[in-house]
C-alpha cells in the first residue's frame, strides 16, 4: 500500500538538503503532493521556496534527496511534457512576441494545447502580437504563464506567479487558474501574499530557514499557532502593564489602541476588564493566516511564556 | 527543434543591423578590397577571385560570431533554463544554434559570391561556383560551434568583446585580409594551425584543382570537435549550476 501510494505522488521529495556555500537553503525537506493537490508554499524571502522549486524541477541538483514527479525523475517528468512552470530565474528574449514564445514552447512537446487556446486562458490575446520587452510586468508574468499552460501539464509550479501583476490583473489570474485546476491538475506556487494563499490553495506549506514549519489546510495551520487577538481601546496604560496580565502572551500599543495576542483569552479578558473597566471596542477573535505566518516564520517566538 | 531555428530566424531576420552588419558587411568589403589590392596574382588565382574567396570564408566567419554569442543573452535572460523544462534534449539546444549559425551563413557566402559574379564580373563554371559555395559553407561549421562556446564561456556583456578578439586575429592571422605569403614567416607557419586559413585554403583549392588537403581537414575537423567537446561541458556546468 505505502509504495503504491508512494509512487502515486505527483511531487515526493524526501530528505532534500541544498547548501550554498554556508548558508543551508534547504535542510531536510521532506514533502509529499498527492496529484490534484493546490499546495502554497508561503515564507519569508530566503526561506528556501525557490530553491526547492528548482530543485523539484530539475534545474538545481540537491546535495542530498531524493525527488520523483510522479515516480519518475524531474528530468523524465519534463521529457514526458507533465510539467509547466513559471519561474523567476526563467524567462523569454525581448525580440519575440509572445504569441512565438508561447509557440516555441508548443512546438516542444507532442501533446500540447492550441497556441490560441493557451494564449487566450492566460488572457494574453490582447498583446499577443506585442513584443515581450515592451510588455508591462503584469503581461509579462501572463505571457509566462501562457508559456507554462501550453503543454497542458499535470503539474503546474509557479514561483511568485503575481509578483508584478495588479489587483486586476491578479484575481483574473487566479479566476484562470481555478478553471485549470478543477480538471484535477497539481498545482505548487509561491508566494508572498498570504490572501492568495488562503483563497487558493487546498494545503499551505510555511517554510523558514529551508525547513518546513507548518503544513496543513490554512484552518489548520492557524489553529496550530494557538490562542486569539484581543483587540481594545485603553486609556493610560503601557505595553508592559498589558504584557504583564495573565493569559497575555505579547502587548502591542498604538496611542490608545491595544493588541494582545494570548494564549488564554479567557482569562486576559476577565482581568483586562477587571483592571480597566473602562475599556471600549473590544474584539477577541482567532488569529489570522497573516498572524500564524508571523508567529510561525519569525525567528524569535512570538507567543512567550509569561 | 524545427520550430525553434524557424523563429530564431525570424526574430534575427527582423533585426535591420544583425543582416546590414553582419551579412552584407563581407560583400562591401570584398568590393572595396578588391579595388585596394588591384590586378596582382596570389596563390595561383587572379586577386578578385583570391580576395572574393577570403572575404566570403570572412562572411561565414562574422555570422558564426554574432550569431553564437547571443547565446549569453539567452542565458541572461534564463531562456536557456526555460528550455530545460521541456522536452528539448541538451543536444538539442546546441543543434539548433549551430543550425541558426549555419543558415545564416550562407547568405553572407552567396552575397559575396554573387557581387563576384555580379560586379567583378569573375568567370567561373556551374561547378566551380557549386564547389566553393558548399566547402566555404561546411568548412565554417567550426567556427558556428567556436561562437557558441564564446556566447557559452563568459557572461554576455564580455561575449562580444572576446567574439571580437579571436575573430579578428584569426581573419587577419588565417589570411582573409591579405594573402599570407604577404605575413611575416612565423606568422605564416601559424595560418597553418588556424581554421580560418583553411576555410579559404581548402575552397580556394577547389578552384586550382589541388586535391583536399588531409591536414587542413583535420585541423579544421580538431578544432570542431574540441569546441563541441568545450561547449558540451559547459551546457552541463549550466544544467548543474547551483
Amino acid at each position: 500500500m505505502a509504495d503504491t501510494a508512494e509512487t502515486d505522488a505527483a511531487v515526493n521529495l524526501k530528505g532534500l538538503h541544498k547548501t550554498f556555500g554556508e548558508v543551508r537553503a534547504v535542510d531536510d525537506l521532506n514533502l509529499r503532493i498527492a496529484p490534484g493537490e493546490v499546495v502554497a508554499l508561503l515564507g519569508p524571502n530566503a526561506a528556501g521556496k525557490t530553491t526547492t522549486m528548482e530543485m523539484l524541477l530539475g534545474l538545481t541538483t540537491p546535495d542530498r534527496g531524493e525527488i520523483e514527479l510522479f515516480g519518475r525523475s524531474p528530468r523524465r517528468a519534463a521529457a514526458d511534457g507533465l510539467v509547466g512552470a513559471m519561474l523567476q530565474s526563467g524567462g523569454f528574449l525581448g525580440e519575440m512576441t509572445s504569441r512565438e514564445i508561447v509557440q516555441v514552447m508548443a512546438a516542444q512537446y507532442p501533446k500540447a494545447m492550441k497556441v490560441d487556446d493557451a494564449i487566450a486562458r492566460a488572457g494574453v490575446t490582447e498583446y499577443a502580437k506585442l513584443k515581450y520587452s515592451g510588455l508591462s510586468g503584469g503581461q509579462k508574468q501572463r505571457t509566462r504563464f501562457a508559456a507554462a499552460l501550453v503543454c497542458d501539464p499535470d503539474l503546474l509550479v509557479l514561483d511568485e506567479p503575481t509578483v508584478a501583476m495588479d489587483v486586476q490583473s491578479r484575481q483574473e489570474f487566479w479566476a484562470a487558474m481555478r478553471d485549470y485546476t478543477t480538471g484535477g491538475r497539481t498545482v505548487v506556487f509561491a508566494t508572498h501574499y498570504l490572501a492568495e494563499a488562503q483563497d487558493f490553495a487546498d494545503r499551505v506549506v510555511l517554510m523558514r530557514h529551508g525547513k518546513i514549519v507548518a503544513d496543513g489546510s490554512v484552518d489548520a495551520i492557524v489553529a496550530k499557532v494557538d490562542g486569539r487577538t484581543i483587540r481594545a481601546t485603553i486609556e493610560g496604560t503601557s505595553a508592559e502593564l498589558l504584557a504583564a496580565l495573565p493569559g497575555v502572551g505579547t502587548a502591542r500599543l498604538r496611542g490608545e489602541h491595544v493588541e494582545l495576542h494570548c494564549s488564554d483569552s479567557d482569562a486576559a479578558l476577565h482581568a483586562l476588564l477587571a483592571e480597566y473597566p473602562r475599556a471600549r471596542d473590544i474584539s477577541v477573535t482567532a488569529m489570522s493566516l497573516e498572524d500564524a505566518f508571523v508567529a510561525l516564520t519569525a525567528d524569535e517566538p512570538v507567543m512567550k511564556e509569561v | 527543434m524545427g520550430a525553434l531555428i524557424w523563429t530564431e530566424l525570424k526574430v534575427l531576420s527582423r533585426s535591420v543591423e544583425f543582416l546590414v552588419v553582419t551579412i552584407a558587411f563581407p560583400m562591401v568589403f570584398f568590393l572595396v578590397m578588391s579595388e585596394v589590392f588591384g590586378s596582382d596574382r596570389a596563390g595561383g588565382l587572379d586577386m578578385d577571385t583570391y580576395m572574393m574567396i577570403s572575404m566570403a570564408a570572412f562572411g561565414a566567419i562574422s555570422v558564426a560570431f554574432a550569431v553564437g554569442p547571443r547565446v549569453g543573452l539567452e542565458r541572461q535572460a534564463g531562456w536557456n533554463r526555460q528550455l530545460r523544462l521541456t522536452p528539448l534534449p541538451g543536444w538539442g539546444y546546441v543543434a539548433v544554434k549551430m543550425a541558426v549559425a549555419m543558415i545564416l551563413a550562407l547568405p553572407a557566402v552567396l552575397l559575396v559570391f554573387l557581387s563576384g559574379l555580379l560586379v567583378k564580373g569573375i568567370e567561373l563554371t556551374a561547378g566551380q561556383w557549386l564547389a566553393i559555395v558548399l566547402s566555404c559553407w561546411i568548412s565554417s561549421l567550426p567556427f558556428a560551434v567556436l561562437g557558441l562556446l564564446i556566447g557559452m564561456a563568459v557572461k554576455p556583456e564580455s561575449a562580444q568583446p572576446l567574439g571580437l578578439a579571436v575573430y579578428l586575429p584569426m581573419a587577419m592571422l588565417g589570411g582573409l585580409w591579405m594573402p599570407v605569403d604577404v605575413l611575416p614567416g612565423f606568422m605564416a607557419s601559424l595560418a597553418k594551425v588556424l581554421p580560418s586559413y583553411w576555410l579559404a585554403e581548402i575552397t580556394r583549392d577547389r578552384l586550382t584543382g589541388v586535391a583536399l588537403d588531409p591536414l587542413g581537414v583535420g585541423v579544421l575537423a580538431a578544432w570542431f570537435l574540441a569546441a563541441l567537446i568545450l561547449v558540451i561541458g559547459l551546457y552541463r556546468r549550466d544544467a548543474a549550476r547551483v
